[in-house]
């Protein structure tokens, strides 16, 4: 488990990282989002031992990251804009990976290298942008550590490519407890990978939940009330946000899917229908109550 | 996995990184070395006036020459002094770099670990090729007749030097990277460490030169001798220049540790996120902004001083050289030109420390100038007048009479208060607007040996007339003599050993009978009156001949060192003492072995005396020396009067002192140039004429009367 306590990191005058606490579950997909300047790198970079926490401390299985290389070597770091060696090739970056990790899978390396239309050979700095964050995927992947860290890692990957690095992580998930945590300011990008979200803003954490609790805790209704009925009147619904196009209004409503149907049925509406709430429309939904204009902070 | 396994792993990954660095290096020595080697050897061949011996001598000369740590052949350390800065950059340049950064130190290895590794990339990269370079050297030098048995150690020394100095530039390179954040800064760091602290000593030097007239350059003080030496460029060039003694090599070692620490401890503490900063740490970026800034500005204030020396000046060059540089290592450090004045109180207090330097200075707040210690305060003192410079510029092993030696041997213990009324007398001068006949001032510079061992030293430029008693109780002090004349401390046995007299004029040598006796007797006689010899009676005349006072182990080291230098006599020439025409003691003792001392200038040898007048007189008119000046400029026949007068020739001889005593410069005066023909032509085989000057208040005055009346003859016309 990688655990934040009271995280601060100022950079002169500036306050990046203010006052985080936060937990990390193995075996899950923590995405960490928010918008440039939020904090989420600084974060990911004190996670991954580059930098020193001014204040509180962050630990991964209970130990502290800064200059342990027992516990950092539990994890990969790839950073949004990832160094490779000058006319090096993923073959020699392997082989310089090798001596810090000794798990590295070299047959899953060369696999995934092939799988990816990738020549081992080839000088990296002839690779796309795309191609580059493919590479650092698989070294992460085949590195064999428990956790790999993401920073902005999927902007750049094509729709199919982050289909599949998506797919890989599922499957490290399943087969040896891989934790992925990824940073992005990109909510659409997380939706169908993350079990758990922190939203970062201003060096803070708005709100850090279970992707699955928040899905189970919010419904959107779309319906059409009787004649003369107003939304104001489904006193029974605990009701988040009301929206209404024509006779049609689109209630966000919190509670449980049976019970909402069931007071929706008590109601009698002309028409109604649940409809499944997208990750962006979570966080609005979630931010609101919280003060802040997720459109401002995130869209 | 064990560290010492990353790091072997670790190394071999860097040294891959640094490919390019290994080729460049290896290309430079590969020519550098055996090529050089392999092109020059061959080209000295056994021929009629050279054996094979002399030959291969040459060659083995040549090689020992490339492969040793020899300033004759500094393309090896240039190139290693290129590398090293090269290096240093190249192996922590990642740094600077965010990405790298995040890379490098993201990975589950310890920063000790990394900067043992890449420091290590750096040092053995360069040994490795050095050896492997050498190596081909030595098979090159082989092939070519040269015996490895006698250059193998030559090669080990080289190698250890040329990696010891390497090593103390690289880890200044290194340290530099680690402090800086750009590539720029750290350019300009190695910059400022391997110069600042020999600027700032040669800075403090002309500020002591140029406000304070007793200052003396040759005294030893902090910043001639542990400032200026704050620099591995200048531990290098000593290391060239005087060759590395053991001090050099521990010192050299020591820098490389402690330097080597600090870096390690940098390292460990730099912020990542220092990568694209100037500076690393924030505490270093003021420390090292106010020792710029204060240094620029004194160096401003002395510019403008130099030019136009006014206080007025002073205050605007210190005032111009903290603004600019203020602002300059502001823009630097910010990377922002908006940033010229931020932190305007560091710069309003480091022009307040700067001009408050440049006043104390001006105004001599300290009393340099009118320093004068007590008697009760100096242990000893020493003191040298600057006028009897007979041993000078002729030394070459360890006997000279420069004037840090002669203050250093010269313990006066006894003439503490003589010491003290001269000093009195030349700051009393400096008062005076005095305008100096640079004929008769003396240079007189003291040292003062404090009681709690401090040694504090004076100069002045002063007439020595109303202090000539107290210079003469100094004169005659065996202590100065002795350091002035070491030859005078000999034990008389090593002295007779080695005793020839030397003729003035002719350069011969003549030996001396084998009586030990009385060549014991010359000696005996001529150190008991040159220690007699006053300062005042030695102005008074010229030396006749001179005497060879040298020791043992002296003429050892000139006898094995003879084949290493052309002028054999040179060697020796240091050593002749002179022999005044008051010395009639020795003169007697010489005349008993055999010797008549100054036979060459008797006036019965002389056919003929041209004089030329080289300066006008001091009570000409103003027209007339107007009328000198034209001529001389315009190249016009001299003023010239020979004379062939049995009577006048033997008085004109009587002031005569021939070229090579102007040695007593003090007692020559330069108006008067004078050419001696000969009778016997053949006694000069190289020359018929000897040159020389008239010794001043000797002059006859009917050379005078002549003179005069040939300008106005002159003037006539």
């Amino acid at each position: 488990m990688i655990k934040a306590e009271n995280l601060t990191k100022r950079f002169e005058d500036i306050m990046a990282v203010d006052h985080i606490s936060a937990e990390i579950k193995e075996g899950c997909v923590f995405g960490l989002i928010g918008t440039n300047g939020s904090g989420k790198s600084t974060f990911l970079r004190m996670a991954s031992g580059i930098l020193k926490p001014d204040e509180g401390s962050i630990t991964i299985d209970g130990e502290t990251v800064w200059e342990n290389p027992e516990i950092k070597s539990k994890y990969f770091y790839i950073s949004d804009d990832q160094y490779f060696f000058s006319n090096g090739t993923p073959k020699e970056l392997m082989q310089f990976y090798q001596c810090m990790y000794p798990a590295f899978d070299e047959t899953r390396f060369y696999h995934l290298l092939e799988s990816f239309g990738l020549k081992k050979d080839r000088k990296i700095n002839t690779f796309s942008k795309g191609m580059k964050k493919q590479v650092s995927v698989i070294c992460g992947i085949c590195a064999g550590t428990e956790y790999i860290f993401c920073d902005e890692t999927f902007d750049g990957l094509d729709p199919v490519m982050r289909q599949t690095v998506k797919s890989l992580f599922a499957n490290d998930m399943a087969e040896r407890n891989l934790t992925p945590i990824i940073a992005s300011h990109n909510l659409r990008e997380l939706e169908d990978i993350c079990d758990h979200v922190g939203l970062l803003h201003r060096g803070g954490i708005l709100l850090s939940r279970e992707l699955d609790d928040m899905k189970l805790n919010l419904h959107k209704v779309q319906c059409v009330l009787r004649p003369g009925m107003k939304p104001e009147q489904l006193i029974a619904l605990d009701i988040a946000k009301t929206e209404q196009t024509g006779s049609i209004y689109t209630i966000t409503v919190r509670g449980n899917q049976d019970e909402i149907m069931a007071k929706m049925e008590s109601y009698e509406p002309i028409f109604y229908e649940l409809i499944p709430l997208s990750l962006e429309e979570i966080f609005i939904s979630e931010t609101e109550v919280a003060g802040y204009d997720i459109k401002a902070l995130i869209l | 996995m064990t560290s010492r396994h990353l790091y072997f792993k670790l190394l071999r990954e860097d040294m891959k990184r640094k490919l390019w660095a290994a080729a460049l290096l290896g290309l430079s020595l590969f020519f550098s070395l055996p090529i050089a080697m392999a092109m020059i050897l061959p080209s000295y061949q056994p021929n009629q006036d050279t054996t094979f011996e002399a030959v291969i001598a040459r060659r083995t000369n040549n090689v020992t020459t490339m492969l040793d740590f020899d300033g004759r052949y500094p393309i090896v350390m240039l190139i290693f002094f290129i590398t090293a800065i090269v290096m240093g950059i190249s192996t922590f340049a990642y740094l600077h770099n965010k990405k790298q950064v995040d890379f490098y130190h993201s990975l589950p290895v310890k920063r000790n670990l990394w900067f043992a590794v890449h420091i290590s990339t750096g040092i053995l990269i360069p040994a490795g090729i050095y050896l492997i370079a050498a190596s081909v050297s030595l098979v090159v030098a082989g092939v070519n007749g040269v015996r490895l048995s006698v250059i193998f150690p030559y090669a080990i020394h080289g190698f250890f030097f040329h990696i010891l100095y390497y090593i103390l530039i690289y880890i200044t390179v290194v340290l530099a990277v680690i402090m800086t954040g750009t590539k720029l800064a750290a350019i300009l760091g190695t910059a400022v460490f391997f110069i600042y602290f020999p600027a700032v000593s040669g800075l403090m030097v002309s500020f002591y030169a140029l406000f304070f007239d007793t200052y003396y350059y040759g005294a030893p003080t902090i910043w001639n001798k542990v400032v200026s030496k704050i620099s591995p460029i200048y531990e290098l060039i000593l290391a060239v220049s005087d060759g590395v003694a053991i001090g050099h090599v521990v010192g050299t070692a020591g820098a490389i540790l402690g330097l080597g620490l600090i870096s390690f401890l940098l390292y460990q503490k730099r912020p990542s996120e220092a990568a694209g900063k100037t500076m690393a740490f924030a505490w270093s970026k003021g420390i090292i902004k106010v020792f710029l800034v204060i240094a620029f500005g004194l160096t401003g204030g002395l510019f403008f001083y130099s030019i136009r020396d006014t206080l007025a000046w002073l205050v605007f060059g210190v005032i111009v050289g903290v603004v600019i540089s203020h602002c300059v290592i502001e823009v630097i450090y910010h990377s922002d030109f908006k940033k010229l004045f931020c932190h305007e109180k560091t710069m309003a207090a480091c022009m307040a420390v700067g001009l408050l330097i440049s006043l104390a200075f001006y105004f001599d707040f300290f009393r340099y100038d009118e320093y004068v210690p007590s008697d009760s305060q100096v242990a000893y003192s020493s003191i040298d007048f600057g006028n009897d410079h007979w041993v000078s510029y002729t030394y070459y092993f360890d006997i000279s009479d420069e004037r840090e030696d002669v203050l250093t041997r010269g313990r006066i213990t006894d003439q503490t208060e003589a010491v003290l009324g001269i000093a009195q007398e030349g700051i009393r001068q400096l008062d005076k607007d005095i305008s100096f006949d640079y004929d008769q001032w003396s240079n007189v510079v003291i040292c003062y040996t404090m009681k709690s061992g401090r040694k504090v030293y004076r100069q002045y430029y002063m007439y020595l007339d109303p202090v000539m008693d107290l210079a003469d109780q100094i004169y005659l002090d065996p202590n100065y003599k002795k350091a002035l004349y070491p030859g005078l401390d000999l034990e008389l046995s090593e002295v007779i050993n080695h005793m020839v007299y030397q003729d003035v004029m002719e350069k011969d040598v003549y030996l001396l009978s084998e009586d030990q006796e009385k060549k014991k007797a010359v000696a005996e006689s001529y150190r008991q009156e040159f220690l007699e010899l006053s300062m005042s009676a030695r102005e008074t005349e010229c030396p006749i001949g001179a005497l060879l006072m040298i020791s043992d182990e002296t003429d050892r080291k000139i006898q094995e060192n003879a084949g290493k230098i052309s002028n054999r006599s040179y060697l020796y020439s240091g050593y002749f003492y002179p022999i005044y025409p008051s010395f009639t003691k020795t003169i007697e003792a010489l005349a008993d072995c055999g010797i008549r001392a100054g036979e060459s200038l008797d006036p019965e040898n002389f056919r003929q005396i041209q004089i030329v007048l080289e300066w006008p007189f001091e009570d000409l008119e103003k027209e007339e020396y107007e009328q000198y000046e034209m001529e001389a400029d315009n190249d016009e026949e001299p003023y010239s009067i020979t004379y062939s007068n049995p009577e006048e020739i033997r008085k004109i001889m009587e002031a005569f002192s021939p070229r090579d005593c102007t040695k007593n410069s003090m007692v020559l005066s330069s108006r008067y140039r004078v050419y001696l023909t000969m009778k016997d032509m053949t006694v000069l085989a190289d020359s018929n004429f000897i040159t020389g000057f008239l010794i001043d208040g000797k002059v006859p005055d009917f050379v005078v009367e002549d003179f005069k009346e040939l300008m106005a003859q002159r003037k006539r016309q």
